[in-house]
């Protein structure tokens, strides 16, 4: 199967828009050639910029940004973080998930709207808000600090602010995916004498894996490049509290610009494996809804407010 | 949420399990994580005397800080919802090569960290830099200036348009636009009058998720803005620097200020779209 | 292995989609609950999987064999349920939709691979699918999909099996083979089978036996010549095929429709009452005269040769319509055309009083 249900439809519209209602020929070029100037002025250069800047001292420099202890320490520390936060909003977005779409409630709706609260709040504010729980001045501020617990300006800052950041990513992606799958499946496995556990890993779980996938890339994705948050949290002590994005920034200001472009590039490179990645599930999922009777629009990406 | 009682969740449950165990740790996740923190928020400003907290939020560089960060918005949501609808309008309407990866990029902006977005912009935008060198000699300073942070936002706030105007544009029915044709329309009146009525939620959905987005950024606008007091300042920066200061009750006023703010563009978010889900429903 | 509803209610919010049903369906039979939309046959075959619960009353309760099972869980009711849209596993091959209930088996209870490899042939066999045993549901053509819903029910050896609109997603002549499969496979395994549909034709067919259902309460239970030959109701009678229709009024102990006079012997109590007869179209005769008969005048108004038989289309008093059927034999001898006025009378008819059936 070459072209998915999509690009075919698409390919469908097009043959008829051509036919009976397609926009003349400049109007066509217009869009066209406006759109992409566009799209190569604010998303191309920009991106290409971050490659050239890094290799502007030719790949030994490039290479060399790498080798001190700073940038290890960064990256493990953002690795790290990612490896806490990403299963632990898996565990949670696969419940609610499982709660919303299975199941009729009240509330429901307001459900919806507070796990995506996250998404509404501004980055700086979400790492505000931990500075007022856990900070010296803050609610629990001096217990910890009686106790000898640091969690702003250390690292359990830097995970807590990155969670609520990437709250709500696995959650909102399979949301709509299991609600369109209903619960024939499951009502099945279950007649069939499946136990809840068999229904939900043999059933549920192989029917959104690719949605779950997604959701879990973008997560990874936003986990590893927050910025803002972490900035609040973190105290910026190198070495220790400071993660990729967060080196990057001291890299920049302090005009060390191979440096913090290399640091940087290795983000973009993550950026564009989550594309591919995420163009590759969509495939996927377009592929295997083809003859389906419910299409999947698992992997049509959505807005993040 | 009202408690409902046993015997409703009894009649509508059937079968399958685990609605309690899921819900419940949904429900003690969310607190957890997200409920409790953003709540110490609106404990702390309701605590701190409020003559303070306005002082704070009035104070002159404060509110030309909320000047900029609305009117850079509104600029940047106001140019991704033109060029997202010709964008949008491009990948669904026409075939050409390379689409699949042109549709693939418009996600850059969600999936590159915003650290990297804002070096980048500025490097390429900066006098000097590749977009930067051409606009100096017109007069147009990019970087460091009011207009540098709308390019930031632009770049931020593009994938919603055009992310939430796609399914839009792909759900018209193509027979509505044969029907004014065949009707006499004119290719501008059937966009004017048929195809733009039935996009326009998606349209302002999109504009007010850009907006939204672009009121909070912090990361892609800090470096091209310059941040220079009463000028380039943007309201995220000026909590980070109130915190510096350790004024945690400025920058919780400020906070709380922006806060209700978002909350209330998520409030409008919500309800173009239940609007424009009944006209959906009340037509088809 | 039998099935007995006792006095069951479900209700929906304020909706009640069950209103104190019971029913007894005897071992090794087939039988069709058949209802419009919304007539509550599908929550009653729910309730008996135990997909869904009922409302809790004193008296209501599942019995399969005499034991009661409405505390029982789904999975151990050893019920075979065929879902209306089939609900195959998606990411599962044939052979994996089948082994499916097998596979999940307690490992204390679960057959060997060997066993389970066996079974699951022995099942592709029956539905007549042993190519196909690698291919994904959405490969497959809808019937297929149907045989495969039903293989995967019986892999489980069921006591019961129910099935929810079992053809109601196929297509008109894919359905007419299915049907007629169904009733030899069941001929062959006489496993208790229940079967929902909306269509009379379908319960007709296939079932010993035909449960009419109309919102939530039971109309009329019995084999389909008695439903449809001694309709308990005109409901019952209106829903299994095509009927006229006239309204009438009971005078001096006759039921009177315009010119036309029922007199049914031993004659009505209640006079003044609104009365309703029902008659096939079949049942309805034409003639040239009334030669003093009690009838209908009417006027063709549309005659239909082709099919296997001769439909007419009359205006009759105050231009109601009527449908009168008959072979083509029949046509030959008094054969009639648009515009000609004659003279109709029933064969056979029923007179509802008030739903007081005569």
């Amino acid at each position: 199967m070459g072209g998915t249900a999509k690009s075919q439809l698409r390919g469908r519209r097009a043959a008829a828009g051509l036919a009976a209602k397609g926009d003349p020929g400049w109007v066509k070029w217009l869009i066209t050639g406006a759109s992409l100037c566009f799209l190569l002025l604010f998303l191309g250069v920009p991106l290409v910029a971050v490659f050239a800047e890094a290799l502007r001292k030719g790949l030994g420099a490039y290479l060399e940004s790498f080798q001190n202890r700073d940038a290890l320490s960064a990256i493990r520390l953002t690795l790290l973080v990612a490896a806490i936060a990403v299963p632990l909003n898996l565990v949670f977005g696969l419940a609610a998930s499982w709660a919303i779409a299975k199941f009729e409630f009240r509330g429901k709706s307001l459900l919806v709207t507070l796990i995506d609260l996250p998404f509404a709040v501004s980055p700086v504010i979400s790492g505000l808000i931990f500075v007022l729980l856990f900070g010296l001045q803050g609610w629990f501020g001096p217990w910890l600090a009686g106790h000898g617990i640091q969690i702003i300006f250390a690292v359990p800052g830097v995970v807590l602010a990155t969670v609520f950041v990437t709250f709500p990513f696995v959650a909102r992606e399979l949301i709509p995916l299991m609600q369109e799958q209903g619960t024939e499946e499951e009502e099945a496995a279950l007649v069939l004498g499946a136990s809840g556990w068999q229904t939900f890993w043999r059933v549920t779980l192989p029917n959104v894996k690719w949605g779950l996938l997604y959701g879990v890339i973008l997560c990874n994705a936003r986990a590893m490049g927050e910025f803002g948050a972490v900035s609040v949290v973190s105290g910026h002590l190198r070495g220790q509290t400071n993660t990729m994005p967060l080196y990057v920034e001291i890299l920049y200001n302090e005009y060390n610009f191979v440096a913090a472009f290399a640091v940087a590039s290795l983000l973009a490179l993550l950026a564009l494996l989550t594309l591919v990645l995420k163009a590759l599930v969509e495939w996927r999922t377009q592929g295997e809804s083809e003859a389906s009777p419910a299409p999947a629009t698992a992997a049509t990406p959505e807005a993040e407010p | 949420m009202p408690a409902p009682t046993a015997k409703t969740f009894r009649k509508r449950r059937g079968v399958i399990p685990g609605f309690g165990l899921t819900l419940g740790y949904t429900i003690f996740y969310l607190s957890l994580v997200v409920l409790v923190p953003l709540s110490a928020l609106f404990l702390k400003t309701a605590a701190a005397p409020w003559a303070d907290a306005w002082e704070t939020i009035t104070s002159p560089r404060v509110l030309a800080s909320f000047r900029l960060s609305l009117a850079a918005s509104l600029a940047a949501a106001a140019v991704n919802a033109v060029f997202g609808l010709g964008v949008a309008w491009m990948l669904v309407r026409y075939a050409f090569p390379g689409k699949r990866v042109i549709d693939a990029v418009v996600d850059l902006p969600f999936a590159l960290p915003t650290a990297v977005s804002g070096i980048a912009l500025t490097t390429v935008y900066a006098p000097g830099g590749w977009i930067g060198r051409w606009l100096e000699p017109l007069g147009i300073k990019a970087a460091f200036s009011p207009l540098g942070v709308t390019i930031a936002l632009v770049f931020i706030g593009l994938p919603f348009v055009v992310r939430t105007l796609q399914p839009a544009l792909e759900d018209l029915d193509p027979e509505v636009e044969e029907a004014a044709a065949s009707l006499g329309a004119g290719r501008w009146q059937t966009f004017r009058c048929v195809i733009l009525p039935a996009i326009l939620p998606a349209l302002l959905t999109g504009f007010a998720l850009a907006f939204a987005r672009a009121l909070g950024e912090y990361g892609s606008v800090v470096f091209i803005a310059g941040n220079m007091p009463m000028k380039t300042e943007i309201v995220p920066l000026l909590i980070l620097v109130k915190l510096e200061q350790y004024d945690y009750t400025g920058a919780t006023a400020i906070a709380s200020a922006m806060l209700v703010l978002s909350f209330l563009l998520l409030f409008l978010i919500n309800a173009v779209q239940w609007w424009s889900a009944r006209r959906h429903f009340a037509e088809g | 292995m039998s099935i007995e509803v006792r006095n069951v209610s479900k209700s929906f919010g304020d909706f009640l989609a069950l209103d104190g049903v019971s029913l007894h369906v005897p071992d090794g039979e087939l039988v069709a609950l058949l209802g419009p939309s919304g007539s509550g046959k599908t929550t009653l075959l729910r309730i008996i999987a135990g997909l869904e619960a009922f409302d809790l009353a004193d008296d209501g309760a599942i019995l399969f064999d005499g034991q009661d099972v409405a505390r029982q869980a789904v999975g151990r009711r050893r019920v075979g349920f065929v879902f209306q849209h089939y609900a195959l596993f998606r990411h599962m091959t044939v052979f994996e939709n089948i082994a499916f209930g097998l596979r999940v088996r307690p490992k204390p209870n679960r057959p060997t691979k060997a066993e389970i490899n066996a079974r699951v042939r022995e099942l592709l066999q029956l539905i007549q699918l042993e190519t196909l045993e690698r291919r994904y549901p959405w490969q497959l053509s809808g019937g297929q999909r149907q045989r495969v819903a039903l293989a995967r029910a019986l892999a489980i050896q069921p006591k019961v099996l129910l099935l929810d609109e079992p053809f109601g997603a196929l297509d008109a002549k894919v359905r007419q083979g299915l049907r007629r499969w169904l009733r030899r496979l069941h001929d062959e395994i006489h496993v208790t089978s229940l079967f929902v549909t909306h269509d009379q034709e379908e319960a007709l067919e296939v079932a010993d036996r035909i449960v009419v259902m109309n919102q939530g309460r039971i109309e009329q239970v019995g084999t389909p010549n008695e439903v449809f030959h001694q309709p308990a109701s005109a409901f019952v009678m209106d829903f299994l095929g095509n009927v006229n229709l006239f309204h009438g009024r009971v005078e001096a102990g006759r039921a009177v429709f315009g010119s036309m006079v029922i007199e049914p012997p031993g004659g009505l109590q209640i006079d003044g009452e609104s009365a309703r007869l029902l008659i096939r179209p079949h049942d309805l005769e034409i003639q040239p005269d009334g030669e003093g008969r009690s009838g209908l005048r009417g006027k063709v108004t549309r005659v239909q040769l082709a099919g296997p038989v001769v439909k007419l289309e009359l205006a009759g008093e105050d231009n109601q319509p009527i449908y009168v059927e008959m072979s083509h034999d029949r046509y030959r001898q008094h054969p009639c055309t648009v515009g000609e006025k004659v003279f109709v009378t029933p064969r056979d008819s029923r007179l509802f009083v008030e739903d007081y059936t005569i």
